[in-house]
């Protein structure tokens, strides 16, 4: 009896086990290890993308239509900000300091970025809102010192334009940006800022901003 | 067992301290691991689901705990590595029952079932239904004794192999396999008769 049985069972697991397919099993097994390799290597490389996108950020902070400049933590942009501020202390006014009457909104009108008839002006344009209401970043302007004076005064000979910390860094802005000065009892100032190294202001005896801002829109709008 | 392991020859795993059947296998590569003990797992898993399919889902989560642990497992002798993929397939088929809440389809079979010298009945012929009965019968054994036949007879292992994976004496597992052939004969002889 017993060798018969030994027989069935042997039979029966020798059938058994041709019935399974082991293959199968091993290369399903194979398949979802390279699946979860695949999905961990995914999950890194989102990990590592999220990361660095973060680090970016916090490092030049985020560049937006409307955004709030660079933080006080922001880095570099956030010093950059400071030194330029420091820079044309002398022209700025307090930032309390009530508009003229009559000089109208001291908001710099600008092209809006979802104004579609001129979108690509309006790229050229950045607003640098929050705590510094006044300042502007207009755009780029890859203009000599000269250039500028000649572009400015062939407009309006009244114009006083004062080139502050003429240094030797070569004038070839990235972006600039525009701060408009307005205090009671002074002409407005428009100071433009080519980063930390160079300030033109520009001013006009008795002219209004109106007309400072088309001096400057002169410039950064293309030929 | 030839071959590199992870990329190490054969020949250093050859170094290492012998196991419990005196093969001395610390590295494997997986195709070596599969091929080797494949069938103990699937046919443990088998054991306690009792289900082809589900047999085979939890053989390849074992498989892929094998990738998971291949350091751990470098250093494993092949016994202690047997007994590992044993618990883990066990394990791993007790999740699923647990699970999915399904109860194992066991037949009652009487504890009183002596071991019965008898003659089989003739009519149960080695084709392949008296083969399908056989995998019926055991598929009914309780599981205590199901386990060592599935290992012994279908996961080709020897009574040695067996005993130090269930962490039992060979004694005990003799007087399992006995017992379990003995409620075999037991259940082929009340279907034989259905056999021809």
């Amino acid at each position: 009896m017993s060798d018969k049985l030994d027989q069935l069972l042997h039979d029966a697991a020798r059938e058994a086990n041709q019935v399974v397919d082991f293959d199968a099993i091993k290369a399903k097994v194979l398949r979802r290890r390279r699946q979860r390799m695949l999905r961990a290597w995914g999950a890194s490389v989102a990990c590592f993308v999220c990361v660095a996108t973060a680090l970016l950020f916090w490092r030049f902070g985020m560049p937006s239509y409307g955004a709030q400049a660079p933080s006080a933590g922001a880095g570099d942009a956030a010093a950059q900000e400071s030194e330029s501020a420091d820079l044309c202390k002398g022209l700025m006014a307090p930032e309390a300091a009530p508009a003229p009457e009559g000089s109208g909104d001291v908001e710099i009108q600008i092209p809006q970025a979802n104004d579609d008839t001129s979108r690509a002006e309006s790229d050229k344009f950045y607003t640098m809102s929050g705590a510094e209401d006044s300042l502007r970043q207009v755009g780029t302007l890859e203009l000599s010192e000269e250039e500028i004076s000649q572009t400015l005064l062939a407009a309006e000979p009244q114009l006083v334009l004062t080139f502050l910390d003429s240094a030797q860094a070569p004038l070839l802005p990235p972006l600039g940006s525009l701060e408009l000065v307005e205090a009671e009892g002074q002409d407005p100032v428009i100071v433009y800022h080519f980063k930390e190294e160079r300030v033109l202001s520009l001013t006009q005896p008795g002219g209004d901003v109106a007309v400072l801002l088309d001096y400057v829109y002169l410039l950064v709008q293309p030929a | 067992m030839g071959g590199t392991l992870y990329g190490v020859e054969a020949q250093e795993a050859l170094a290492a301290t012998p196991q419990l059947g005196g093969e001395p296998l610390p590295k494997r590569e997986f195709d070596a691991i599969y091929a080797q003990h494949a069938r103990m797992v699937y046919w443990t898993a088998y054991g306690v689901l009792c289900e082809d399919g589900r047999a085979q889902d939890v053989a390849q989560t074992v498989f892929l705990r094998v990738f998971e642990n291949a350091k751990k497992l470098e250093s494993m002798e092949d016994g202690q590595l047997r007994a590992w993929l044993y618990r883990v397939a066990v394990n791993a088929a007790r999740d699923v029952l647990r699970r999915e809440k399904r109860q194992v389809p066991t037949e009652d079979v009487g504890v009183n079932i002596g071991i019965d010298d008898a003659e089989l009945p003739e009519t149960i012929l080695l084709n392949e239904q008296s083969r399908e009965l056989v995998r019926r019968c055991v598929d009914a054994l309780p599981q205590l004794h199901r386990e060592p036949i599935l290992l012994y007879y279908f996961g080709g292992l020897d009574y040695r192999q067996i005993a130090a994976t269930l962490d039992i004496s060979e004694g005990t597992l003799k007087s399992r396999m006995s017992r379990a052939r003995g409620m075999l004969c037991h259940l082929l002889r009340k279907e034989g008769t259905s056999v021809v």
